[in-house]
């Protein structure tokens, strides 16, 4: 006969607890493996398959550049209708050209920008038409991701906080599986950077300015004349005013001059709207604390000179409106005065 | 509240906590205000159609086995008349009407019956059908009646198989209720994996094959033909994924729990024949109909056409239990006539593929019968998801329409493109790899327990797939176009 073991009792009581303490050590263990190798992927030198991480690596280019600079601030009415090696060799400075993608409006690449904009910096604002009609901020939700890959100090507070604090990590979650997808792409394709933590082919499709250097096919010539876009009358709004003055007023807080200009525009499409555009142009140098340079005219061009959008222009284009920028920079006093614009145009189809 | 929701995280720990700090005796009643709470997520009324049934089927036990003779049987009949009576008018009575009014109208008859303005709810089938497996057993005299109301009460409402099964038996799981159940560590730590691996096949596999299924199935119309196949083979993973993951989901829950819920999918995938197929997919419910209908019916102890008839009767009534919709009446029946026809065919067919050499049980045999098993279960879906009959006569004779242009790469490009079926390359490429993995598991599985094998693997491998898992989970989920379970509607 065993006698009882005045042990066994206390240690089958103890065992739940040792074993709940193993759970939750081995859950917590699995959980800092987790956050850990998503630190490691989001901050480590991977990249980014979509090419809005472009804007991580334009970030990268602004800061590794020497001030005084030229940074142009728009969507891809600059990263493809600007030929920035003529626009720096004219102004005589560094130009960066930041501009990625109209839809990501324009505030929030000028919040990427703001930490990193220097004394002396000139901020050139270059909106599109898009953008001043329906609003500066991203045109579709899904877009401010990039600015947490980006930035995520500065997202935080310019928008989940403020907004949708709710899909944070969702969309963190989002930017993991898209460096997935980059991981995926690598074996298969060549061309790719494992360098940076940006756009996995920031090499391949952007020059050292920032402007988009692959050759896009363009539209077929009817499509873009089809558009017949029309603004309604009431399009623009004082608030758009204001949210440039707002982010006008941060800039000049950092020393930085700031100037607006006007994006380019299919003549025909101009004519369409020229009533609002007009009116536009003449709140914004009214009612704005930036100095407007040019008149939308300046920027105007034949359908033929675009190429799959009526903000992407095709190279030589770009060249004529490259030079009347640098004109129009050069006549407002940026850069070092050794501008040589051969270009005159001012009126639709002009530079031909 | 849904598995894969933000809810369901909270909810599950704190439910599961409580249970186990709790006093021993007050379990059950944690685990029953749990699991009112997780049914009332959805719509809170029709926690009374549960008390309804629970009360009923409840009474009907214990007089069942108090009485003796016609009367015993009197009580069985009436408990089941109520049971069904519910399901009835919530499930059923707006497509018998529609029905009868149709009837009505070729004969010119001045009638209609007018349609209730129910919403059908959740899980209905599933409890209904645990409840009747109550008071059926306790009349075969198989299962003591539940003295212990609000022990009975958890046995219908036990959250974890609420609203989808797998549906239990008394036999199973009441006794289990009233066991003390410890923390263990082991037991505790594979419910999680398992609900981990449930949580993967629904996120990741299920609700990302929804959307080709879902954007096909809403216009057949407008899409190829490889585009219509494409989207029935999804279907079939998905519907799969979908049901086993919840399943997986459940087990794992009630597992952590210290519960045994019975086995629903046994990689129904791999079976080579129809039959074998329905005795590995939902197993749960192909048992109920098989111990509940087939085998009173007679099973196939009165010769092949009785068989036959018993079959198609069971199998009907199986659809008609999916959905009150002719669609998965159909369905029903094309399972039972495949099962019938394959019962009534094995010899010629195996005299056949004697003949053309493949006699033994090769890997060739295997992998062709496997995938004929296959193909039949994913014509006979179409059916099934197709919202009307008509809808799926189009996809069934538009599958092959336009064979001709298979040769051509930009069919598939066009078939397959983001237009036309929701998911863009690289979604289109993680769905598939997600297939492939699953398989694999599946592969493995037939092998034994992967749990098993796991734990005599070295830790650094073991960790690299947990991480692995969590992190696909994370990372490949849909979160944004998540889908509730397909199986919570019936």
């Amino acid at each position: 006969m065993s006698r009882r073991n005045p042990s066994s009792t206390s240690s089958s009581e103890t065992r739940p607890r040792a074993d709940v303490a193993k759970l939750l050590g081995r859950v917590a263990l699995l959980a800092t493996l987790v956050a850990g190798s998503m630190a490691f992927f989001f901050w480590g030198p991977l990249p980014y398959k979509h090419q809005l991480a472009m804007l991580i690596d334009k970030r990268v280019m602004l800061d590794a550049t020497p001030s005084p600079r030229v940074i142009l601030v728009g969507g891809s009415n600059l990263m493809f209708g600007v030929d920035s090696d003529v626009l720096e060799q004219a102004l005589g400075v560094p130009v960066v050209n930041m501009g990625v993608f109209g839809g990501l409006g324009l505030l929030a690449p000028l919040d990427v920008i703001l930490p990193h904009v220097r004394p002396g910096d000139t901020v050139v604002l270059v909106p599109e038409y898009e953008m001043l009609f329906t609003g500066l901020a991203p045109f579709a939700k899904d877009y401010y991701r990039w600015f947490l890959a980006v930035d995520p100090k500065a997202a935080w507070r310019f928008y989940y906080a403020r907004e949708r604090p709710q899909v944070l990590l969702s969309d963190f979650l989002m930017l993991m599986r898209d460096k997935l997808g980059a991981l995926f792409v690598i074996p298969f394709k060549g061309n790719h950077s494992l360098a940076g933590n940006g756009y996995i082919r920031y090499e391949q499709v952007v020059n050292r300015f920032g402007d988009g250097s692959e050759e896009i096919r363009p539209a077929p010539p009817d499509q873009l004349a089809g558009r017949n876009n029309v603004y309604r009358e009431d399009a623009f709004k004082n608030a758009i005013v204001a949210q440039l003055n707002e982010s006008t007023a941060r800039l000049q807080a950092r020393e930085a001059r700031v100037l607006l200009t006007f994006g380019v525009f299919p003549d025909g499409e101009y004519a369409l709207n020229q009533g609002i555009i007009d009116a536009t142009a003449g709140q914004l140098r009214e009612d704005g604390t930036f100095q407007v340079v040019g008149t939308p005219r300046d920027f105007l061009y034949p359908y033929a000179d675009f190429s799959d959008s009526v903000n992407h222009l095709r190279p030589a284009a770009r060249t004529l409106r490259t030079r009347r920028l640098a004109e129009l920079l050069a006549e407002a006093g940026v850069g070092k005065g050794k501008a040589s614009v051969t270009a005159t145009a001012a009126a639709p189809g002009a530079a031909r | 509240m849904l598995f894969n929701s933000l809810q369901f995280l909270i909810f599950f720990p704190i439910v599961t906590a409580g249970y186990f700090l709790l006093p021993f005796h007050w379990r059950w009643l944690w685990l029953l205000i749990a699991s009112c709470i997780f049914y009332m997520a959805f719509v809170p009324i029709y926690i009374l159609i549960l008390v309804v049934t629970i009360v009923v089927d409840y009474f009907a036990g214990l007089l069942i086995e108090r009485t003796h003779g016609a009367e015993r049987g009197r009580y069985l009949v009436t408990s089941i008349i109520v049971t069904c009576a519910v399901l009835f008018v919530f499930k059923y009575y707006n497509f018998f009407g529609t029905n009868v009014n149709w009837i009505a109208d070729q004969f010119n008859l001045n009638f209609a019956v007018d349609p209730l303005a129910l919403i059908l709810p959740i899980g209905l089938s599933f409890h209904t059908f645990q409840s009747l497996s109550y008071v059926v057993e306790v009349y075969r005299g198989n299962q003591k009646a539940e003295r212990h109301f609000g022990i009975y009460s958890l046995y219908v409402m036990f959250y974890p198989q609420l609203v989808a099964g797998p549906i239990e038996r008394p036999q199973n799981l009441l006794h289990q209720l009233r066991e003390k159940h410890r923390f263990e560590y082991q037991r505790v730590a594979d419910g999680l994996k398992l609900m981990a691996w449930g949580l993967f096949k629904k996120v990741v596999i299920a609700d990302r094959l929804a959307v080709v299924v879902n954007t096909v199935y809403a216009d057949p119309t407008a899409h190829s033909g490889a585009a219509l196949l494409l989207a029935a083979v999804f279907f079939a993973f998905q519907i799969y994924c979908d049901f086993s993951g919840y399943s997986d989901m459940a087990i794992g829950a009630a597992q952590v729990m210290g519960i045994r819920l019975m086995e629903n999918f046994r990689r129904p995938f791999a079976s080579r024949t129809t039959s074998t197929f329905w005795t590995r997919w939902h197993i749960s419910l192909s048992l109920w109909f098989r111990d509940y209908l087939y085998i009173p019916l007679g099973a196939n102890k009165y010769g092949t056409g009785r068989r036959i008839f018993n079959i198609m009767v069971t199998f009907l009534l199986s659809g008609l239990w999916h959905g009150a919709n002719w669609t998965f009446l159909v369905w029903g029946g094309i399972n039972g006539l495949l099962i019938s026809l394959g019962a009534a065919t094995k010899k010629t067919r195996d005299a056949l593929a004697r003949r053309v050499g493949l006699g033994q049980t090769t890997l060739a045999r295997r992998g062709i019968q496997i995938a004929i098993t296959f193909s039949l279960f994913v014509f006979g879906l179409i059916f099934f998801r197709s919202a009307s009959m008509s809808e799926a006569w189009y996809i069934v004779t538009h599958l092959f329409h336009d064979i001709g242009a298979w040769g051509d790469k930009h069919y598939w490009k066009e078939a397959f493109s983001y237009r036309s079926i929701g998911l863009d390359d690289d979604e289109l490429r993680i769905a598939f790899l997600s297939i492939v993995a699953l398989e694999a598991v599946q592969v493995a599985q037939s092998r034994g327990s992967i749990r098993a094998m796991l734990a005599q693997r070295h830790w650094a491998l073991r960790w690299t797939l947990y991480l692995l898992l969590v992190w696909s989970i994370l990372t490949y989920g849909m979160y944004v176009e998540t889908q509730p379970f397909i199986y919570f509607q019936f």
